[in-house]
């Protein structure tokens, strides 16, 4: 499992889709044309998504140790 | 982008560039953009959701594509308040403010007066001459919405370059007024 994982922060994403075509996990989904959400258990924490993303509303998360 | 399997809306570019270059020759091409106004709000009225940024608006690709494929992009932030709520709720009521005024230039040419003007207005600013566009002579209105509609596409596509230029490949899209709109009754919808 990777040490991050990426999040978005909903306040800020414009629902542009963007970061769905650079996910190589296919971890993203527009939730109701509002905002992307990140499956945390599928995201690798590579951040393609984070430098694609316009509205910089993607941020690293650490994932806790076990 | 990634080497994902690819669909046939994954070359809608095409269409952006098609439309730019049909409009180059013959204006009344300019038409078809109407395509582009209305899918987008179909998607969001009815389904609520906002696929045709997510999967089918060739502008969005064209920029990602001149942006990160031709790497034109500089990849810095977009600064802050663009991608905010005010400025982008506020670019939307402008943006729809030069829409209307559009259409009230058409209506003034149907009921004869104003007359035609074979120009673009590039930006709102910049007239450009774009006779040459308007070979055959035709009912001045339809050529009016014409000339317009095409400033409204093309002036955004540029402001869309820019920002591409500037900031990130898609930057335009955090304050694209359709993007805005279809966001906005989304929310609506699942509020
Ligand atoms: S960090 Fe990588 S794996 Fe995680 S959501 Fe973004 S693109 Fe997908
Ligand atoms: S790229 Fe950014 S703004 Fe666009 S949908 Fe993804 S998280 Fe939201
Ligand atoms: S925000 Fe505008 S340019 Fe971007 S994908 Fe949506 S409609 Fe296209």
């Amino acid at each position: 499992m990777s040490k991050r994982y990426s999040i978005v922060q909903q306040s800020k994403c414009v629902s542009c889709g963007t970061c769905l075509h650079f996910c190589p996990r296919n971890a993203i989904t527009i939730i109701h044309g509002t905002h992307a959400q990140i499956n945390k258990d599928l995201c690798i924490g590579c951040g393609l998504c984070k430098k694609e993303c316009p509205a910089d509303a993607i941020y690293f998360q650490e994932r806790e140790a076990k | 982008m990634m080497n994902k399997q690819k669909h046939w809306y994954d070359y809608l570019y095409l269409w952006s560039i098609l439309y730019f270059t049909l409009g180059f020759f013959n204006i009344l091409f300019a038409w078809l953009g109407l395509i582009d106004f209305l899918v987008p709000l179909i998607f969001a009225i009815y389904s609520g959701n906002k696929n045709f940024c997510n999967r089918y608006c060739g502008r969005g690709q064209l920029l990602q594509l001149l942006g990160s494929r031709l790497k034109l992009s500089q990849y810095r932030s977009t600064p802050g308040f663009i991608s905010g709520k005010y400025f982008r709720y506020g670019f939307l009521i402008f943006f729809l403010t030069m829409f209307s005024s559009m259409l009230l230039q058409t209506y003034l040419v149907a009921s004869q007066a104003a007359s035609l003007k074979e120009v673009l207005n590039l930006l709102w600013i910049f007239q450009v001459p774009w006779h040459f566009a308007y070979p055959i002579e035709i009912t001045g209105w339809i050529a009016q919405f014409s000339f317009g509609f095409y400033n409204i596409m093309l002036t955004s596509t540029i402001m869309g370059l820019i920002a591409m230029l500037l900031w990130k490949p898609r930057s335009w899209c955090t304050f694209c007024p359709m993007g805005t709109m279809t966001q906005g009754i989304c929310k609506l919808k699942h509020h």
